[in-house]
């Protein structure tokens, strides 16, 4: 609240700014004691590429920041130099509160999501924005997510049932205990943070799936309602699909929301080589009716 | 070549692929994936066919199985590394010279996708090919006409 006053009181004349002035001593001493402080200027390094100047290469773009009126993550950095310093900014934003999985990018060399990392509050160094690596890129920190969500859809991450079942009709029953074995994976919001700090995917995007959409199609493996474990298992047999994965891990590492898509993949490596068995599904609950 | 197709777009009248007009999942070229640019022109990502044929037979069975025997291996070299130092054997060398060069030869299979150029598989595969053969009859032969791969080993560490 104190800071959209300290905004909208500069353009204001003299007196106005006298009334705001009494506001601030009288109500927000503490606040007002922050805004003495010196500015703690924040140099802000941003990828630029343009599509309708295709010629010009991409290029760093520094911007200087105030953090002492800047919100304390990444995006509200973004959102700042966009509102009040460069409209051309082009990057992704919905949720501001890491559900979305918009704003994935890559900030000091991490992939991460823009709206849950807080901005390093050291003033010596840059804040390094760039788009996802291996990416291609849209515009600025904007980039292609086409070939991901193609090889989304490639797992066919919806139910599938054998057994004859009336769409809309009833519920599909599950127990608590196959519920749980979905934690860790549901959560994933398809920001492919991981998939694009995986040097493999870097190498072979075209044909390897990547962390995120192999640990979805476990969850679906594993879904104890999906009757199509074992077809969705077969399709990962060739030698790029999955098994372009060499446990390198970045996955984990680089997951904004702290989810194992590795453990995932090795689970799923374990089930083809029979190294580790299905787990087991408590049919009994599931669909009583249609069975 | 622009940087703009060198950077992974076309121009639409390019895309002739059938692939990249009819997908389903975008429902052809809309305005959404259309991006216009200066000069009246419009480009449009190109999405590479992207459907890994679900194989079947033995060449299916070929990638799991060869997985779990990789590490198989690389688990047996735990034990046989240390073991031909601690019971120095003709069999030991032996096993020693196999299970280095078949290691080497997968582990060199997983570099060359990642990193050698596409068209330039081929070629390199054969390299590698000819490289693990050589180790491996060199190996064989030092075992077969000197002292062998461990006495080898145990000389270099000797020297200091």
């Amino acid at each position: 609240m104190f800071r959209a006053i300290v905004n909208t009181a500069t353009p204001i004349n003299g007196a106005g700014r006298l009334i705001f002035a009494q506001i601030r001593n009288a109500a927000a001493q503490a606040s007002a004691a922050k805004t003495a402080a010196a500015p703690r200027t924040k140099t802000v390094s941003i990828y630029r590429w343009n599509p309708e100047e295709p010629s010009k290469k991409p290029f760093l773009q520094e911007y200087k920041i105030d953090l002492n009126e800047c919100g304390p993550m990444v995006l509200d950095a973004l959102l700042k130099i966009k509102n009040e310093q460069d409209p051309t900014l082009a990057f992704r934003r919905s949720c501001r509160e890491g559900i979305c999985g918009s704003c994935s990018m890559n900030v000091d060399g991490r992939n991460t999501l823009a709206c849950i990392c807080k901005i390093d509050e050291s003033t010596s160094k840059p804040l390094k924005i760039h788009p996802l690596p291996h990416m291609y890129v849209i515009k600025d920190l904007v980039p292609d997510f086409t070939n991901f969500y193609m090889q989304y859809k490639m797992i066919e991450p919806y139910l599938k049932r054998k057994t004859p079942t009336p769409v809309g009709d009833k519920q599909l029953y599950q127990s608590e205990e196959d519920r749980k074995k979905l934690d860790g994976m549901y959560e994933c919001i398809l920001c492919a943070c991981c998939s694009t700090s995986c040097p493999s995917y870097w190498w072979n995007a075209d044909k390897y799936l990547g962390p995120a959409v192999l640990m979805q199609a476990y969850k679906w493996i594993v879904d104890s309602r999906d009757e199509y474990a074992n077809e969705r298992l077969e399709q990962f047999r060739d030698a790029f699909t999955l098994y372009r994965c060499h446990t390198i891990m970045n996955c984990t590492e680089a997951c904004p929301k702290g989810l194992n898509p590795g453990k995932a993949i090795g689970e799923m490596k374990g089930l083809l080589a029979k190294t580790a068995t299905m787990p087991h599904k408590n049919s009994a609950t599931v669909g009583v009716e249609y069975k | 070549m622009t940087l703009t197709e060198t950077r992974g777009f076309r121009r639409i009248s390019h895309t002739i692929n059938p692939v990249c007009v009819s997908s389903s999942f975008l429902g052809g070229p809309s305005s959404k994936t259309m991006i216009p640019m200066a000069g009246g022109a419009t480009i449009q990502p190109i999405f590479p066919e992207n459907h890994p044929q679900p194989s079947t037979g033995l060449a299916a069975l070929a990638n799991s199985a060869h997985w779990k025997i990789e590490r198989i291996v690389a688990l047996a070299m735990l034990a046989v590394i240390p073991g031909s130092f601690v019971c120095d054997s003709v069999f030991m060398n032996y096993l020693l010279a196999a299970s280095l060069a078949i290691h080497a030869h997968w582990g060199m299979d997983s570099v060359l996708i990642d990193y050698c150029p596409r068209n330039a598989l081929p070629l390199a595969n054969i390299i590698r090919y000819v490289l693990t053969l050589m180790a491996f009859v060199g190996l064989c032969y030092f075992n077969y006409n000197d002292m062998g791969v461990t006495k080898a080993l145990k000389a270099l560490w000797s020297m200091y």
